[in-house]
């Protein structure tokens, strides 16, 4: 953790003094992990910054008593901090909205609620019954499970192999992979997986709509090394090339389903499209899209000019087969 | 004396005393933490001030008894400072920190609260919903928090709502809002919300529970209503079918190739939604939608 500014220090020592006090000599590493708060700089905070805290007329018994050992400390006598600060309705919704969330979320993905999510119930409620049982003024519905969201959820709490018949979406064809799902997230209304591929033996982000044929292979899974999550890269949108597309402001509603795009209104009724091109069939898909309005300013490098009309006829061979 | 430790000394100063103290009284209270020079004392105080309300400290500020001229003081209440809120035991904290971790706006504080409650000790899982935190979020929040009314311009239309409730669904931010001029409830959504939001001073009550936001495919939301067959490949079936949803009406073929039965209200949404399938899907049915579609792609060539 970075080095915290002395009002960060002064939040986290409102809620660490009346900790510590009520139990009566923690072990500073306790304290250090349950407040995120660097033992280091816990330790130089209490003896030379909250030792000196007081009341008026700063006499030995205005003063909070912090009593260091090797391993445990004691804070006394600091009367008007014996609570933390109280939790603000801000705090109060988010936490409601997150726990409402999760649990709505695993009702629907197995449906009914797991035994773990017992002691999440009973917080949820304790939380909705506080302040005049205000309702609940925010919620969170996360992507409706999709159908192998289950089993891909299944594998990573079993530690099994899978074996998926995968939709690629950048080259629009279906292939057949053996991956190690580790975390199933949700971005934009979707689903994803980062597994490690046991094809291309890397770790990969793949959606879970896309997955059409699921098995489970009786194999153990490999050890490998961790390495960061692949859907940091996978959503680092700055590597892929920009294409840049205006269109009429009457036609935005039309990039809905492309939640990537950057839009910049210009002069003229109209929008600068900045789109981030992770592959061809992405980018025809979007230009068979926004149709013939639209007016493509640039293309990215390798990718022909003629691309849209190219793309509409391929469509269209079909229909006058 | 070091900001910090002047700080905490103030708002020790502000926690312990029963009387509003005015700007003077707290720097003698406090010797050594302030200057001298009246000026620099002033601007210093000011600023702790404004940078502990930021913390979400409850400064109240209110008249200094007897005094004559009345004199601001400030004092913070113990009422509305210390903690009141539900015991929770460390099994409900965690599971509540587990659900944090996994779902939350973008770049919200999620350990502040559970740093007020005692502090949690647990991993931190991996995000399974971070939720796009939109411009307008904290400004809804507020003035549902404190039940106020709002004006914003939608749809070129300058709307007076009492909000009721946000909601996060597919990718978007929703508010479900009482529309005063349209005497109904109405959803907006956050991204379509034309510049800002102005909060008035009006107070409202609560409103009866508004409808729910369905997770429908977009394309059944409009005016005008038509039946469509598209035919899908084997190869995108599987994906076709989750875009839909449970409720997708569909013959499969002996090839694995399927007939989809759509209702479509909004036919652009829907037109997107074919293309995105490129050559492996076909409108069958009726007639002018695979007109529609075949004029659309002519025009481009």
């Amino acid at each position: 953790m970075s080095k915290m500014t002395s009002l960060e220090r002064i939040k986290r020592l409102l809620s660490v003094i009346p900790w510590i006090e009520s139990q009566k000599g923690p072990y500073i590493e306790e304290v250090a992990s349950r407040f995120d708060y660097p033992q280091k700089e816990l330790i130089e905070d209490l003896e030379n910054v909250v030792f000196f805290v007081g009341v008026y007329p700063f006499t030995p018994d205005c003063l909070i008593e912090v009593f260091i050992t090797e391993e445990r400390v004691w804070v006394r006598y600091a009367d008007w901090f014996r609570q933390p600060m109280k939790l603000n309705k801000k705090e109060l919704t988010s936490l409601r909205a997150a726990g409402e969330s999760l649990i709505e979320f695993s009702e629907s993905l197995t449906g009914g609620i797991e035994e773990e999510l017992g002691p999440l119930e009973r917080a949820v409620t304790k939380l909705s019954t506080f302040e005049d049982g205000m309702e609940n003024i925010v919620e969170i519905k996360l992507a409706t499970p999709t159908k192998h969201l289950l089993g891909v959820r299944n594998s990573i709490q079993d530690k099994t192999v899978i074996q998926i018949e995968y939709l690629v979406g950048s080259r629009n064809e279906l292939s057949t992979r053996k991956i190690e799902p580790e975390k199933i997230f949700t971005i934009g209304g979707n689903w994803y997986v980062d597994a490690y591929c046991k094809n291309s033996s890397a770790k990969k982000t793949f959606r879970v709509d896309r997955i059409k044929d699921f098995k489970t292979l009786d194999e153990m899974r490999e050890t490998h090394s961790g390495g960061d999550s692949p859907s940091k890269d996978f959503f680092d949108l700055a590597e892929f090339p920009n294409a840049i597309i205006e269109i009429p402001v009457r036609d935005k509603p039309l990039i809905d389903g492309f939640p990537n795009i950057e839009v910049e209104e210009i002069p003229g009724e109209k929008v600068r499209l900045v789109c981030p091109v992770a592959s061809e069939a992405w980018f025809k898909h979007l230009l068979v899209v926004l149709g013939e309005n639209a007016e493509i300013q640039k293309v990215p490098e390798g990718i022909d000019g003629n691309i849209r009309s190219e793309a509409a006829n391929e469509i269209l061979k079909r229909y006058n087969a | 004396m070091k900001k910090i430790e002047r700080l905490l000394n103030l708002i020790s100063a502000l926690l312990a005393t029963e009387r509003p103290l005015s700007r003077h009284q707290i720097r003698e209270k406090i010797p050594g933490a302030y200057a001298e020079n009246d000026e620099s004392f002033r601007r210093t105080f000011e600023r702790d001030k404004d940078e502990l309300r930021a913390l979400g400290l409850p400064i109240s500020m209110e008249e200094v008894p007897g005094t004559d001229p009345p004199l601001k003081g400030y004092l913070i209440r113990r009422s509305d400072y210390e903690a009141n809120h539900p015991v929770l035991d460390a099994e409900e904290i965690a599971a509540l920190h587990l659900a944090s971790n996994l779902i939350h706006l973008q770049g919200d504080d999620i350990d502040s609260p559970f740093h007020k409650m005692g502090g949690v000790l647990r991993d931190k899982a991996p995000a399974m919903g971070e939720i796009p935190r939109e411009k307008l979020i904290d400004t809804c929040m507020h003035a549902l928090i404190e039940r106020l009314a709002i004006l914003f311009s939608y749809k070129n239309d300058k709307r007076e709502v009492n909000p009721i409730r946000l909601v996060f669904s597919g990718s978007n931010w929703y508010l479900i809002a009482y529309d005063k001029d349209r005497q109904a409830i109405r959803h907006f959504r956050l991204d379509r919300i034309e510049g800002q939001i102005e909060l008035t001073n009006e107070k409202f009550e609560t409103h009866p529970e508004a409808s729910e936001i369905t997770q429908e495919p977009p394309w059944r939301f409009g005016e005008e209503e038509k039946s469509v067959e598209l035919k899908i490949d084997k190869s995108h079936a599987a994906w076709a079918l989750e875009t839909v949803g449970e409720r997708a009406v569909y013959d499969e073929l002996s090839d694995g190739s399927i007939i989809l039965h759509e209702v479509v209200r909004d036919w652009k949404i829907f037109r997107s939604f074919i293309l995105s399938f490129l050559g492996s899907a076909e409108v069958m049915k009726p007639p002018e939608s695979r007109k529609a579609i075949t004029d659309w792609l002519e025009s481009m060539q």
